[in-house]
Formats: C-alpha cells, structure tokens, sequence
C-alpha cells in the first residue's frame, strides 16, 4: 500500500509543475463545480417540471369543470325545449343547443381521454347538435315538432341529464384523466369505466347514422379476382401486374401493381361489385410547371373528356383544374340531359364527379380516381316545373355582379341532391357559386372560389 | 512541432466554422442562380403584387433580381436583389428548409396543418398513402365520434404521434402539401376509413381488432 502512495508521489513529483496545478487542483475543483452545477440543473428542471404537471393539471380540471358546465347548460335548454310551444321560441332554443353541443365537443377534444372511452359521448353530443339545427331549420320552414321529435327530445333530455351527474360526480372525486396520453393510449379502454348507453337518434344530417354509412349506388354482379385483372390490364395495356390484395369495405375492390410498358410503376384498383374501375395512378413523363396557356387547358380538358366517354361515363364536363409539376388534375362533374327551360346544355350533376390527372406533355390520363361517381351515379328525375333564370336572378343579393348561370344539381349534407339555379359572380375581388332552388328560388348554398397559383377550389 | 499542431488546429476549426456561415447563409437566402419551388412562390407572390412580368418556373434570372431589387426599394430595404431574411419577412416568405413549403399562402392555414401532419405521420409512405392519411383526419372531422374542426382532430390528446413527438413541427415537403389539398379537394383513397396503423409496430389491441379495409404501404387502413 505505501508502495503504491509512494509510487503515485513519485509520478506527481515527475510532472511538470504546470501540468501538477492542473491535475492536481484545477481538474478536481471543475469536475467538484460540475457535480454541483448538475445537481442545481437537476433540481431546477425537476422544479420546472412539476410546474409544468400542476399547470397542465389545472388546465385540465379547468376544462372538465367547463364542460360539466356546457352540459348542464344543453341539459336546461333541452328542458325549456320540451315546454315551449312558440315556433319562434323552439328554433332560438334549438339553436342554441346546436351551439352548446358544438362548445361541448370542442371542450372534450381537449381532455386527454382515450378515444374509446370518449366516442360515444362524442357522438351523442355531436349527433345531438346536428338534429337539434335540423329541426331549427324544419321548424323555420313552418314544420310543427311532431309526437316522434318531442319523444326524441324527452329521451335526449335524460341523458344529458345522465352525463351530467357522471362528469359532476368525477370532478368531485378527482376521477378523471389529468396527464396527457400518447398513441397508444389514445385507443385504450379504461377498466372503471365500462361506457355509458346513449340514446339513437334517428334523423338525416351530416353525422346522422344514415349518412355515415351511405353505400354506393353503382353496383351490379360481383366478379373475382381473375376478371378484375383482365379489366385491370384492358385499361392500362399491360400484363405486367401483380395482385396486391383485396379491400373490404363499402366499396370492395381488388388492387393491382405493375408497369406500363415504358416501365412506369402504375396502381390500379377495381370494384368488385361491378368490375368498375375505382382508382388507377402512374407517374407523368415531364415536367411542366405554371399554368398553361388556354389552347393547352382546353386540350388537356378535351383528352379528359374523350377519355371518360370512351371508359362508358357519358357525357362529362371540367368543373375545377389544377396544375400540378407534369400533370393536371381536372375534375369531372356529369352531364345530363333534360328538356327543362334553360337546360339547353345539360344539368351539370356535381355527384358524380370524377376526377382525372393527365400528363401535361402527352395529353394522356395518368390517373382516375371514380369513387364519388361509384358511390352517387344512378339514373335521376327532374321535377317537372322550375321557376324561370330570371326569376331566380331577382332572388339574388344586389352585391353580387352575375357573370354565368346554368341549372345543376348539388349533393346535400343530408345525402340527398337538390335541382339549383348556380349562378356564378363577384364581390370585392372574389368570387362565388350561389346556388337557388330550382322550384322555389330558396338560397340553398353559398360557396367562396379560392384561387391559388395551382387552380381553383371551393371553401 | 507542437506549436505547427496548435496552428494547423486553428486553421482547421476556422476553415470548419467559416464552411458552416456560408452554408447557412446559402441555405436561408435567395440569389441569381437559385432554383426551386421556393423561387416559384417568391415569383407568384412578386407577380401579384406586379413587380414580376416573366415566367413563374422557379429560376431567379435576372428578370427576378431586377424585380426583387424594385420591391426592396419600394419597401426601404437595401436594393441588392438578395432575397435575404429581411426582404423574405417583407414578403411574407419563410426560406428557412430551402424550397420546401413552398407554394402555400400563409393565409391557408388548414392546407398547412394536414401538410405537416401527412409529413410528420406518412413520410416515405406512397404518394397515395400520404392522400390517405391526410382523408382518415378529414374523414374524422366529418364524424360524430371526433371533434369537428381540424385542429381538434390533429390536437386530440394521443391521436397522432407526429403531435406526441414533435414531428408535426417539421417543414413539410412539396409531396405531402400536394397530397393535403387532394384530400381537401375531396380525394379518399381510403373509402370513409377513420383509423390507420402501423401493423409492424402498433400494439394496441383494440386498434388491432378492428376490420382492415385496405393497406397502402405501411399503413393499414380501418
């Protein structure tokens, strides 16, 4: 042992005595200042971070405190709901439970809850909004409440009343979710809580039941997976592809993968309810930025539509276009004919949209996707009398300076389609698509064209 | 000896610290010679306001310096036909990623949230399965059982991991804006699917449980 001291002392006294003070002193005060200096950060850090757990904490428990809140208040407009009788008095309440069900479903977007255990009351809320501004508008168009709505009401009235004793009763507890939850977590289900029952609700609106699970309309004898790879190669001119798999679903379809004989890799997939094709996509051969000039688009349009006629979708027309680095991706919207006054070239039927890219170099179609018409393509009845183009113009704001006009008729949010007047015009440098009912010169929708430097879309 | 070592040191980290001021300042400016989407938005935006009369290709040429130049004077910046971070704060540009994030308007912030989450969640997915993605978080806007604005959705506590681990802050690429507006324009490759995973990593026996409708690269579609 005093060997080794010895020896370690005779290694020191070796040293130079520049290099002795720093191994010696300075060494061992800056690595004693860094233990210190650490322990101090760690401190800190571990300070910042319970400020930061109480923080978030608070605002969770200042978030479920709104919402228990939120619910009471739909729970009480609901109840003066089922005792008024005034239409006038009915579509203000209605009203304004559609805006207290739309705060509600905000507030519970941000508690961290998992997504199973949060749905259902998601749901209910949401399903109970979007019925609550359907019977608004009803009751606005001098339609009474009918036995079936106000038994609906009743059964949405308790269970309001239900959720709002439970959130009530976690909140006094300290029984709910406070830290924030990741991916996994998101699709957990909590053991305590096995999921409260909600009424149905049975109405026509975009989250109503019905809507969510619309099914397509163009189907016909279901084919296997040999006839959609014989369909598959006929559209594209290729044998080369392989199978990559069947999706199930609303719209089943087996999928396809392979080249085109110039070896560019191209997906395709086909319905298996009508051998239809649903989807196919290659890559453009150039690349062609900006906007073209108008001889080039319309050429681009008329390949579009020659296309479509030769693949059996009728008589189409561009509705929307964008430009894209080598290709452009033109919307179809259907054509049909009708002898109605001032339907002299067709109803541009928005439904069945399909929606094309082609290459901009080539004029070729690179890409299809045919779903929107799979799903609304049906044969359709016009009504017999409409009000005349005049008279619907008459109807219009004085703002809007009209510079085209045509019948069309527009898919609504309930699932249903509507014959319009759609007049297209500007206001303070933008402009809108104003769509009237064809038979009454009721305003039905208002849509805001954006334009970008790629095109124009709908807001 | 040692002294040359010391020198050559110097030298060395010199040469290293110059190498990376030039690389940055290449990298956040715009200049005669540079190229891509982020000199076409910068024509877009210059051409709108008409101090740009050429063509928007995403080359700054000369007729794009002398346009840069009369902006800067109009606006009392130095006239050097530099798009440097001034003149790009002047023109409501962000050049930091280079040319990515281009041709997005600062006012389309919807574009931009499902850009950043389609590039966050599908990077290296096939342009399809980006499209995807980007329908499976509008298709939950549209349900009852989500929140029913965008920001709700992306933001739900856990829903996404590129929110969870910071990823949704990265700059998203040309691909993953293009494959955000075509969902926004109303593509669905996934037919109504309001659920994606990874079946390589998810372990989630819930998510697992439930029907796959279709697969686009890695992502299996429910």
């Amino acid at each position: 042992m005093n060997g080794r001291k010895s020896e370690l002392a005779a290694a020191k006294a070796a040293l130079p005595k520049k290099m002795r003070i720093v191994f010696c002193y300075i060494v061992p005060a800056l690595l004693v200042t860094a233990l210190i200096a650490s322990v101090v950060w760690g401190c800190s850090q571990r300070k910042k971070a319970e400020d930061l757990r109480a923080n978030g904490e608070g605002l969770y428990r200042k978030t479920y405190q709104e919402l228990t809140e939120s619910v009471l208040d739909m729970r009480n407009s609901l109840s003066k709901l089922l005792v008024s009788e005034a239409p006038h008095t009915v579509a203000m309440t209605l009203d304004e439970i559609w805006r207290e069900s739309g705060e509600i479903s905000a507030l519970l977007g941000r508690v961290p809850q998992s997504h199973p255990d949060s749905y259902g009351l998601n749901r209910f809320l949401v399903q109970t909004g979007d019925y609550a501004r359907q019977l608004a508008a009803s009751v606005l168009s001098g339609k009474p409440i009918s036995d079936a709505d106000r038994k609906q009401l009743l059964a949405l009235y308790e269970a309001s009343g239900g959720v709002y004793e439970d959130l009530l009763e976690r909140l006094n507890s300290g029984n709910f979710p406070s830290s924030p939850i990741t991916g996994e977590e998101f699709f957990s289900q909590s053991a305590e809580n096995p999921g409260q029952e909600y009424p149905l609700i049975e109405y026509d609106g975009p989250f109503s039941d019905s809507t969510e699970n619309r099914m397509p309309k163009n189907t016909g004898e279901p084919i296997d997976r040999e006839t959609a790879y014989s369909r598959a190669a006929g559209i594209l001119g290729t044998t080369s592809l392989q199978s990559t798999g069947h999706s199930s679903g609303r719209l089943p379809a087996y999928s396809f993968s392979g080249e085109l004989s110039d070896g560019r890799s191209v997906d395709i997939s086909i319905a298996e309810n009508s051998g239809a094709l649903v989807y196919f996509m290659t890559t453009p051969t150039g690349e062609a930025e900006g906007v073209p000039g108008e001889e080039d688009a319309a050429a681009l349009a008329e390949a579009g539509k020659q296309w479509l006629e030769r693949m059996g979708c009728g008589r189409m027309e561009p509705v929307w276009t964008r430009y894209m680095a080598g290709s452009v991706q033109i919307s179809f919207a259907a054509v049909a004919d009708s002898d109605l006054p001032g339907a002299e070239d067709g109803i541009l039927v928005y439904g069945d949209m399909i929606r094309l890219w082609l290459d901009r170099g080539t004029g070729e179609v690179i890409g299809a996707d045919t779903e929107n018409w799979l799903y609304s393509h049906t044969e359709r009845s016009f009504p017999q009398r409409i009000i005349a183009e005049e008279e619907a113009r008459a109807e219009l704001s004085p703002f809007l300076e009209v510079t085209d006009s045509r019948l069309a008729l527009i898919p609504l949010d309930d699932g249903t389609e509507r014959l319009c007047w759609e007049f297209r015009g500007g206001f303070s440098g933008s402009e809108y698509l104003v769509y009237l009912d064809a038979g009454t010169g009721d305003e039905v929708r208002i849509s805001l064209l954006v334009s970008d430097e790629t095109g124009t879309s709908q807001a | 000896m040692k002294k040359r070592i010391v020198k050559l040191t110097a030298l060395l980290l010199a040469a290293a610290f110059a190498a990376i001021v030039l690389a940055a300042a290449s990298a956040d400016t715009l200049r005669r010679g540079s190229r891509g989407e982020a000199v076409r938005t910068l024509q877009t935006k210059l051409k709108r306001w008409g101090y740009y009369t050429g063509a928007v290709d995403g080359i700054f040429g000369s007729g794009t310096e002398k346009a840069v130049k009369a902006f800067q004077r109009k606006v009392g910046l130095t006239a050097d036909g530099i798009v440097g971070a001034k003149t790009a704060a002047a023109l409501g540009m962000n050049l930091s990623g280079g040319s990515s994030g281009g041709g997005v308007s600062a006012s389309n912030n919807n574009l931009y949230l499902l850009a950043r989450l389609v590039h966050g969640e599908a990077r290296g997915e096939p342009y399809r399965g980006k499209v995807a993605v980007a329908a499976v978080v509008l298709n939950r806007v549209k349900s009852a059982s989500f929140p029913n604005t965008l920001a709700g959705v992306i933001y739900q506590s856990g829903a996404f991991d590129a929110v969870s681990d910071g990823q949704i802050n990265l700059q998203p690429d040309q691909e993953s804006i293009n494959a955000a507006r075509d969902a926004l324009n109303g593509w669905d490759p996934t037919g109504g699917c309001l659920y994606y995973y990874n079946p390589k990593t998810a372990t989630s026996r819930w998510m697992l449980s439930r029907p796959v409708l279709l697969r686009i690269g890695n992502h299996a579609f429910c």
